[in-house]
């Protein structure tokens, strides 16, 4: 290669790493901003602040999803196998909403065991199939037909 | 540069044999799931073997191959014989491709387990979102080779890319909002996914700025290539955004190179793949297209020009 | 066909509002796209065909 054009890509090719190695260390920085939300483990831990407005985003806990008879009232407990608290809230639960699925919830963090949400969200996992696939691994009893965050 | 063929130096069967066995034990040790680990060990066998017989013992047949396609394509002459011949066939293949994959995907895949059909809208959503990000790492390539050996070529290639780019890009960011709405319960999220997506947009739209922005064409050029070669790091970005941060986006349904490879069910993953090369030659298409209207007007007087237009 | 008749495929069970206005969208903005630049080259070559044969006027006589 002609010695002008070597010098041209060493310094652009290290003007592209000095930039990348820049954003790089911005992302590491604001990394816990750039994460949607708090994991349950993270509530439970103590990390995430109790009190603030924020995100949380788990499992629902089979079997723990309860409504009440006259409001939209509904509470639930989310997870992520490491900790779980429960989930207050008052409104529509979008159509994926289900037992086991993913959420993530917008509200306040009362204590590490109450979280008061004003929305919920439905999060579905990177699997596609057909229900007739999902039936027939359920009756094998296969770990892939359950839902995951 | 003229070499008659040698025999096969000894050290040639150590060192292939050599290769054969990483390649066992890369075959062996991986955990990607069996298909891709097949194909990507045993091509990548071949290719490093095509590779030893090519660029390392007869390195001036490669070196010939690539300067005459470097300057056949950096020649605006060349170039827009060799497009012209192209795009009727590309034009056809595009055209076919999506018609299959978008009926196929809408019409006759099933439903998703529990998406319903909502999910259908990821014929659409996923080849335009891998196009757009696709179409950025092609410019910045372009980029590079434009600010290190000032091809001409490369600059017209980034400013026929970027329109074409910034109209997946955007629509990629509309239909998953729209998908959003039924399945997420909102349109939109500052998710890091989504986000970085956005940032995609705007770098697209900036290059185009740039362009017409500043009067001094070379200037201008090399304002678009650098910005180009610079933006490939939010391409990264946006395609690990789901691995490295928490999101409400759903993770990487394909991979190549991981353990999980593709958690889509076949019946579905053959539309999808087949609409995703569809748009790829569509924005091929798109690209010959503008680059071809750019050279004619950049090499008005030129006699080929006159030539071509009588 | 996955759907049993056309209102079924119109409808998709709720969804068809979704994704057929993603679709439409989306498809017509590719489409623009590639129009544009179908237009934007006849109106060059168009051009420079002008000029040309303004040229080619002005250099007989």
């Amino acid at each position: 290669m002609n010695p002008v054009r070597k010098q041209r890509l060493l310094i652009v090719l290290g003007a592209f790493a000095g930039v990348a190695l820049a954003v790089g260390l911005l992302l590491y920085a604001i990394s816990g901003n750039i994460n949607l939300f708090y994991t349950p483990q993270q509530v439970v831990s103590g990390e995430a602040p109790v009190g603030q407005r924020m995100r949380v985003g788990g499992l629902v806990v089979d079997g723990t999803v309860r409504r009440d008879a006259e409001s939209l009232k509904v509470q639930f407990d989310i997870t992520d196998g490491a900790g779980s608290f429960t989930v207050y809230y008052q409104g529509i639960l979008p159509d994926l909403f289900r037992e086991g699925q993913g959420v993530v919830a917008n509200g306040t963090l009362v204590s590490q065991q109450r979280f008061e949400a004003t929305e919920v969200l439905a999060k579905h996992d990177e699997t596609y199939m057909p229900p007739e696939v999902q039936d027939a691994l359920e009756r094998a009893g296969h770990p892939a037909a359950a839902g995951g965050v | 540069m003229t070499e008659t063929a040698r025999p096969v130096p000894g050290h040639f069967y150590l060192w292939s044999g050599l290769g054969l066995l990483v390649a066992v034990a890369l075959y062996v040790f991986w955990q990607a799931p069996q298909p891709n680990r097949t194909v990507l060990v045993v091509g990548g066998y071949l290719l490093s073997v095509l590779f030893y017989f090519g660029a390392v013992r007869y390195p001036h047949w490669y070196w010939q191959a690539l300067v005459r396609w470097y300057h056949q394509l950096g020649s605006p002459r060349h170039f827009y014989r060799i497009s012209g011949v192209l795009l009727p066939y590309l034009v056809a293949l595009s055209g076919g491709l999506l018609l299959v994959g978008l009926i196929w995907g809408l019409a006759f895949s099933p439903p998703h387990h529990e998406q319903g059909n909502s999910y259908r809208i990821i014929y659409l959503h996923v080849p335009a979102a891998s196009g757009a990000m696709m179409g950025y790492m092609a410019m910045g390539i372009c980029g590079l080779v434009s600010l290190v050996w000032r091809m001409k070529m490369a600059e017209v290639a980034i400013k026929a890319i970027a329109p074409f780019g910034a109209t997946l890009a955007a629509v990629a960011l509309i239909t998953g909002a729209i998908w959003g709405r039924p399945t997420w319960g909102t349109y939109w999220i500052w998710d890091a996914r989504l986000t970085s997506m956005l940032i995609l947009f705007f770098m697209y739209l900036g290059v185009m700025g740039l362009q017409n922005a500043i009067a001094d064409p070379r200037q201008a050029g090399r304002a678009a290539s650098l910005l180009s070669l610079v933006g490939i790091i939010n391409v990264v970005i946006v395609r690990y955004s789901v691995d490295w941060w928490h999101s409400l986006h759903q993770g990487s349904s394909m991979s190549i190179f991981g353990a999980g490879g593709s958690q889509i069910h076949p019946s579905m993953l053959a539309p999808l793949l087949i609409s995703m090369f569809g748009t790829y030659f569509l924005f091929a298409v798109a690209v010959l297209i503008r680059t071809r209207t750019e050279v004619l007007w950049r090499e008005r007087r030129s006699r080929w020009v006159k030539e071509v237009l009588r | 066909m996955y759907f049993e008749s056309w209102s079924a495929l119109w409808q998709m069970g709720t969804h068809g509002p979704y994704v057929w206005s993603a679709f439409g969208i989306g498809v017509a903005l590719i489409a623009a796209n590639v129009a544009w630049a179908l237009w934007h080259s006849r109106t060059v070559r168009a051009d420079l065909k002008r000029q040309l044969q303004r040229q080619a006027m002005q250099e007989k006589p």
